[in-house]
């Protein structure tokens, strides 16, 4: 690709080097400081007419605002200067070359600066293009040929064989395999391992299944060699039969987790203390627990890092009746009474269980199946979950808001502008009986692409056929993924 | 810091713009204005990022040449699944090679397989304590030894002193699933019988005759990983012979150097031992992986990292 500006650019990054360009970029482009914001408020109108636009741009050799209105060329012929940086993106104008010209040194400086004003701003992100490399051009230039996921397309999509009542782990496969950001990451080949080529990393096994699915081949995968990975690592899961789906997956992420350490230098391990292994990322959560005091009213609070979250299912009709119940206040009775440290005595107390952090992934788990030790039950109550899920109302910030009693003002509590609306992508479900049953997975493979995975054979599915089903294991992805700045 | 290089300070924007506010047309204009500002502003960026793409020749980088799609379509069949195939026909079986033991393996039946070549599962403890049970030519004097440690009355009983010495495994109970995740306190599905141990033999318990007895018919290599006895036949293909030699070595002659040295250590710490069964046994190295806690994972996280 060819970004190297113009001869006048080159010209003048030849005399007077960037520092012209980084200038007005911190401070009338993307403001990097509170000081610039100032700078940028007060200053940004046009020298010759006095007003804020069209279009503003700076010379760059003698930082003169200007609109391109004719001010800029009216500047450009008076002082003979040609390079002009547009103030809203910061993309610079050649009155020579007549046109926006794009250097690599220049956008790479922009990029830089939008970070980093994001993190001034304690704002995520904002949506960058990919910007290949050297050598990432030079892969696109040799090879060709583009892949393309469409809805019609078989690609991405794979039947898994049953291994002898191993329906339970081709529906965890197929969840994972279709959860948007985990087949970004190995896709992406994000995953550098140094057990590598050993077979020993369940980590890599998966970074293999994902090739195996956007191959494009058609015949049934075999998942001998994961399942044997999962088994080695996860003992306790033992032997096959009576598998369940949710405690496989459980240990699936477990193993994963563990293995995701394998190409990763003890010193990056961890930052601030808390793991940031793909897996972490994606699926894990902080689950807060208030206990308070009845007589005192203080509150002891812990956080608790979650994976999924499992619901009891008789009474509420729906998945947020029974996230509801999930996040109320619990009295806990005069028989178990908890020692308050304030009181330092037994008390009574509530506890209430929220949502302290979100995970990427929200997993849900439908507690179907009662073991007691009269009875073993399925509980096919009907429950009702939704295409698109809004976790606002079951958050630990909202949930105290409400408390107090602010939400129904405008007095905004803290992080009401978050974005917390999540996507279903899979489902499990379980049919039949506890000693007879079977395992699908209904999953999406894009926006309103749904399909069934029932072993080896995989049939598109309505989502209507979704949401009718009956739902065991239910997977929601966030919808608006915000990201954090890493500034250089 | 010098004060703003412009003609007014920000105090005085503040107050000016509350002025000016006040009048409801001015408040429209100015409503109109930052929305077309607004709207410019992003049109703009799109016609930049458009415009770059097209300059610097990465929309026609990225772009390259479409694949030949017609191969990958999905087939709209009632009688299909989206690849073609037939859903009445069953999948052709295929084989695999075992991972544990390297055999070729039918793919449909290689979960039972890899169940009992790891030598694991729920089940392959019942199925061993039936085995041992069944081929047993003295039946009620074992029934006594498929039963759990935990409730073994003859525990702290003098008879089994001498056996104790000689013990080298352990039957622990230590089989509960690493409960890692919390949010679900419990998950109670599909696993109920999977915490009690359902009877492993252990040769601590046996007298030297019943061991000699039980080693004439099974293969009786301790597992590695379930600490059970091999129930298979004498010449089972799982174990070697120099294994089947050890273990008989060590579990049928007392005077073997191994097992006295353990005997004499067993006595040093005193007997009879404490309550608490496990930390009685001669402890081997095998069992102190078991005891591994499990991997805690770190409270909090939040979104990725940004991925470039």
């Amino acid at each position: 690709m060819n970004d190297n500006g113009c001869i006048h650019l080159n010209n003048f990054k030849a005399a007077k080097g960037t520092n012209p360009y980084k200038i007005v970029h911190a401070f009338f482009v993307s403001c990097t400081s509170f000081e610039a914001r100032r700078y940028k408020a007060t200053s940004c109108l046009c020298f010759a007419c006095g007003q804020p636009g069209p279009r503003m741009h700076s010379c760059l050799h003698c930082i003169y605002f200007a609109c391109y209105a004719g001010h800029i060329q009216e500047h450009s012929k008076a002082k003979k200067h040609f390079l002009y940086v547009d103030l809203s993106y910061g993309n610079v104008f050649c009155t020579q070359c007549k046109d926006y010209i794009y250097d690599r040194e220049l956008t790479e400086i922009a990029m830089n600066h939008r970070l980093k004003e994001a993190k001034s701003l304690g704002i995520s992100v904002p949506f960058m293009p990919w910007l290949p490399n050297t050598n990432e051009a030079l892969a696109l230039r040799r090879l060709r040929k583009r892949r393309l996921i469409g809805p019609h397309t078989t690609i991405g999509l794979r039947g898994l064989q049953n291994l002898g009542s191993t329906c339970f782990m081709n529906c965890i496969v197929q969840t994972l395999i279709h959860t948007p950001l985990l087949r970004d990451y190995f896709l992406g080949e994000k995953h550098k391992c140094k057990a590598q080529g050993t077979g020993k990393c369940l980590v890599c096994e998966v970074s293999k299944l994902f090739q195996e699915f956007y191959s494009g081949a058609k015949t049934p995968l075999t998942l001998h060699r994961l399942l044997h990975l999962i088994w080695t690592h996860a003992r306790h899961l033992a032997g096959y039969e009576q598998q369940d789906a949710h405690e496989f997956f459980i240990a699936t992420l477990d193993v994963l987790h563990r293995h995701c350490m394998n190409g990763v230098e003890d010193t990056e391990k961890k930052e601030n203390g808390r793991c940031n292994c793909i897996i972490d990322q994606i699926f894990t959560g902080g689950l807060q627990s208030d206990v308070v005091c009845t007589s005192c009213s203080g509150v002891s609070t812990t956080i608790d890092p979650f994976w999924d979250i499992s619901l009891d299912v008789a009474g509420p009709g729906s998945l947020q009746a029974c996230l509801e119940r999930f996040t109320r206040a619990e009295h806990l009775g005069s028989a178990a009474k908890i020692k308050c440290s304030n009181c330092r005595a037994y008390r009574e107390s509530t506890k209430q269980l929220t949502l302290e952090t979100l995970p990427i992934v929200a997993s849900f788990h439908l507690k179907r199946f009662e073991h007691s030790s009269q009875i073993d039950r399925k509980i096919s109550a009907f429950v009702s979950f939704p295409a698109e899920l809004d976790m606002t109302p079951f958050m630990s910030t909202h949930r105290r808001a409400v408390d107090v009693g602010v939400a129904d003002n405008n007095n905004a509590p803290e992080g009401i502008f978050e974005d917390n609306r999540y996507s279903l992508f899979a489902v499990v479900n379980h049919l039949g009986s506890l000693d007879a049953g079977h395992y699908t997975a209904y999953v999406r493979q894009m926006k309103g692409s749904w399909f069934k995975c029932d072993d080896h054979m995989i049939t598109r599915a309505s989502l209507r056929e979704v949401l009718d089903s009956e739902g065991y294991l239910l997977f929601y992805h966030k919808t608006v993924l915000e990201y954090e700045c890493e500034v250089s | 810091m010098n004060p703003i290089a412009s003609e007014l300070s920000m105090n005085d924007l503040n107050n000016k713009f509350f002025e000016i506010m006040q009048d409801e047309g001015v408040a429209e204009e100015a409503t109109n204005f930052i929305y077309e500002s607004v709207f410019d502003d992003v049109t703009v960026g799109f016609l930049f990022e458009f415009h770059h793409g097209l300059k610097t020749g990465l929309t026609e980088l990225i772009e390259g040449e479409k694949e030949e799609e017609d191969v990958y379509k999905i087939v709209n069949s009632p009688e299909c699944d989206v690849f073609g195939f037939s859903i009445l026909k069953k999948t052709p079986d295929s084989n695999c090679s075992c991972p544990n033991c390297e055999r070729p393996v039918s793919a449909t039946r290689f979960a039972p397989h890899l169940e009992k070549c790891m030598g694991m599962g729920r089940n392959s403890s019942r199925i061993a304590s039936r085995r041992i049970a069944s081929n047993s030519r003295e039946p009620t004097s074992y029934a006594g030894l498929l039963s759990d440690d935990e409730d073994d009355a003859d525990w702290a009983g003098g008879s089994l002193q001498n056996e104790r010495r000689k013990r080298r495994i352990k039957n622990n109970n230590n089989r509960k699933p690493n409960k890692l995740h919390n949010g679900n306190s419990r998950n109670n599905n599909g696993n109920s019988n999977s915490d009690a141990n359902d009877g492993g033999a252990t040769y601590e318990t046996m007298t030297a005759n019943e061991k000699k007895n039980l080693l004439l018919q099974i293969c009786g290599v301790v597992s590695e990983h379930t600490k059970k006895l091999c129930t298979r036949s004498t010449r089972c293909p799982q174990h070697t012979e120099d294994q089947r030699r050890a273990l008989r070595n060590s579990v049928l002659e007392p005077s073997t150097p191994e097992s006295a040295s353990m005997g004499a250590a067993a006595d040093e710490a005193g007997s009879p031992p404490d309550s608490s069964p496990s930390s009685s046994c001669s402890s081997s190295s095998r069992k102190r992986d078991r005891h591994k806690a499990p991997p805690k994972i770190n409270k909090r996280n939040k979104e990725p990292a940004n991925r470039d």
